[in-house]
């Protein structure tokens, strides 16, 4: 035996759906991808769903499956979702997990694999989208389970959902990253909302994504051209040291926003579905915070209430400092959404 | 251990010689040869054999077997060329299979069609691209599959025919497969190596040690399991905080102590 193996880099394969090869979408990725392994397929279920996957292998290596979604589009935001006053909250499942790689993603619960599907069919949601309007004004999560800005290098699939919103004005809709985006374009129905959380936590558990100072960076960026920017204390992870380190956070992050300039603010606590807990210590072994002794309570695993509640004033009670205490949303009523 | 699959002792011949394994008797009619790090086994040809080997051997050795191999000759367009296989289609169920394929490896990717039927023409590409063609990989991937996550079963072809069944003789296998041996086996060796041990032995370990230094009830042992992976995984000396306390002399000690060690790490 000569050593360690090498592993393939990211998306050095990439399966295709011999139904979505000549769409324009699937044409994008894979010029981007120009020394990818192309494998066409039948199906996507045929590798994503397959038995036994080790995500901790395969986030070493993560393959891209180019496929149609020809389920469900466009989802009813649960009870539990944080819709910031919408009545007519809907996510858009275009993507089945994420480029990135937080610790304490739900998605690692939800799904057996580390790969990733991107459905190429955005016309078809489109379509489902002008539909539902005839019905009424609309607000939808076009990355509500992944982050879209993650694979800004090979498709740029938030551009294609503004140009939609520009042309149907009872459609509003949020981009949620952790990432810099590249370009932002001020509408008044695009929403660009920013996950921000302390280096330390960044640098632990949410590889991949953008530092603190990028997406600070990024925030400017955004209120600069006029966009209408929200920003996520959420989720709070609690690490060892919290207080110093949300502390230190805080105080960059008070001084890094032109505040009147944001839209809105939510504060959360990290929690998830109790079904998801194991595999999400399966996929995350020995990480301070999927091994944390979480409470279970009506079906979700949270940090006990007294504690969750500390760190929700800890940083509720630094906000009206800079802004309309209106403006913020916040899970102090017991509401789960998500990872975020 | 590594588990190498061959249809015939022809293709197994270059790996007994070059590992330097010893026959080992007979599982179930499959021939096995072996030593401490592999277990060879010469499965005999077709879908149905291949199948009966994968899953006896794997599940008489479940939990020892780090990776499932198979290896073998196939008919294909480019004779004396060696593949590692990146998809497998059931002929005869119409299933597609599908490796992981994590890992760089000196030889070129194909796709595998898989049948209990001899190939007698010599087309090897369909609408899904270029293929070689054998009468086990399918089996194999499937039964192994039911042991072994995707990434853990890998597949390696050579061509021996254009689709000519009859010119494959055992001599012929032999002199097909000895040159890969080595590249085949290194590849291996180095993706076993790869493998990371079991994440929580140093914690479980720990409470092992600690539970009956608590004199824990079963639910108390979970709790401290839970408390010490905590501690660890967030770089707390957990083992001095108990170790200071002791001895305990009765499991209501042994609570108060656990509820101790919740205040500090919460
Ligand atoms: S938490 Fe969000 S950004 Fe992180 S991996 Fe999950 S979906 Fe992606």
């Amino acid at each position: 035996m000569s050593g360690k193996c090498s592993y393939n880099p990211t998306f050095s394969h990439v399966y295709v759906e011999e139904q979505v090869k000549e769409l324009p979408l699937t044409k994008e990725v894979l010029s981007n991808l120009p020394s990818s392994k192309i494998i066409y397929i039948k199906h996507y279920k045929d590798i994503f769903n397959r038995k036994k996957q080790d995500y901790r292998a395969q986030s070493k290596s993560r393959s891209l499956i180019l496929a149609a979604n020809k389920g469900n589009l466009i989802f009813k935001g649960s009870d539990m979702c944080q819709d910031h006053g919408n009545s007519r909250f809907f996510y858009a499942a275009g993507v089945m997990n994420c480029l990135f790689d937080c610790d304490y993603c739900f998605l690692k619960g939800m799904y057996n694999t580390a790969d990733i599907v991107l459905f190429v069919n955005l016309e078809d949601y489109f379509d489902k989208v002008k539909r539902m309007l005839s019905d009424g004004p609309m607000f939808l999560s076009v990355s509500y389970d992944t982050d879209l800005y993650a694979l800004q290098g090979i498709a740029d699939i938030p551009s294609r959902w503004i140009d939609l919103a520009k042309v149907n004005l009872d459609l509003t809709i949020e981009l949620r990253t952790k990432a810099h985006p590249k370009t932002f374009v001020p509408l008044g129905n695009v929403i660009y909302s920013f996950t921000l959380s302390p280096q330390k936590v960044i640098s632990s558990f949410e590889r991949g994504t953008s530092s603190l100072r990028g997406r600070l960076d990024a925030v400017k960026e955004a209120t600069d051209a006029g966009c209408k920017v929200r920003l996520c204390f959420d989720p709070l992870i609690r690490v060892r040291d919290w207080e110093s380190c949300y502390n230190e956070f805080m105080d960059t992050v008070i001084y890094g926003v032109c505040w009147d300039k944001v839209y809105d603010i939510s504060v959360g606590t990290f929690r998830i579905s109790a079904e998801y807990i194991k595999k999400l210590r399966r996929c995350c072994p020995m990480s301070e915070v999927t091994e944390y002794p979480f409470v279970n309570s009506e079906g979700y695993s949270k940090y006990p209430d007294e504690i969750a509640s500390s760190m929700r004033s800890f940083i509720l009670k630094r906000l009206p400092e800079v802004i309309d205490e209106g403006k913020i949303f916040c899970d102090s009523d017991g509401s789960v959404f998500g990872d975020r | 251990m590594i588990a190498l699959f061959f249809a015939m002792k022809g293709e197994a011949d270059p790996y007994i010689d070059a590992l330097g394994l010893k026959g080992a008797g007979d599982i179930s009619g499959f021939k096995i040869y072996s030593d401490d790090t592999y277990i060879l086994c010469v499965t005999g040809m077709g879908k149905v054999n291949s199948a009966c080997a994968v899953t006896r051997i794997l599940s008489l050795y479940e939990g020892k077997i780090d990776i499932a191999v198979n290896i073998g000759t196939c008919a294909g367009e480019d004779v004396g060329r060696t593949y590692i296989i990146n998809r497998i289609c059931d002929i005869d169920s119409g299933r597609d299979l599908y490796p992981d394929m994590l890992y760089k490896s000196p030889f070129v990717e194909i796709s595998l069609h898989t049948s209990d039927r001899y190939k007698k023409d010599s087309v090897f590409e369909d609408d899904y691209g270029p293929y070689v063609y054998d009468m086990e990989g399918a089996a194999f991937f499937i039964s192994a599959s039911n042991f072994l996550s995707p990434d853990r079963i890998l597949l390696f072809k050579t061509v021996s025919d254009p689709g000519d069944p009859d010119i494959v003789t055992a001599d012929y296998c032999r002199s097909l497969l000895e040159p890969s041996v080595q590249d085949i086996t290194a590849l291996i060796g180095d993706i076993v190596s790869s493998f990371e041990g079991d994440p929580y032995l140093a914690a479980d370990t720990m409470a092992c040690k600690y539970s009956e230094e608590l004199h824990c009830s079963e639910y108390m042992r979970n709790d401290l399991n839970r408390l010490i992976r905590y501690a660890l995984s967030s770089g707390v000396d957990i083992a001095s905080y108990i170790d200071e306390r002791l001895p305990i002399r009765d499991r209501i000690e042994g609570k108060k102590v656990l509820e101790d060690v919740r205040k500090m790490l919460l």
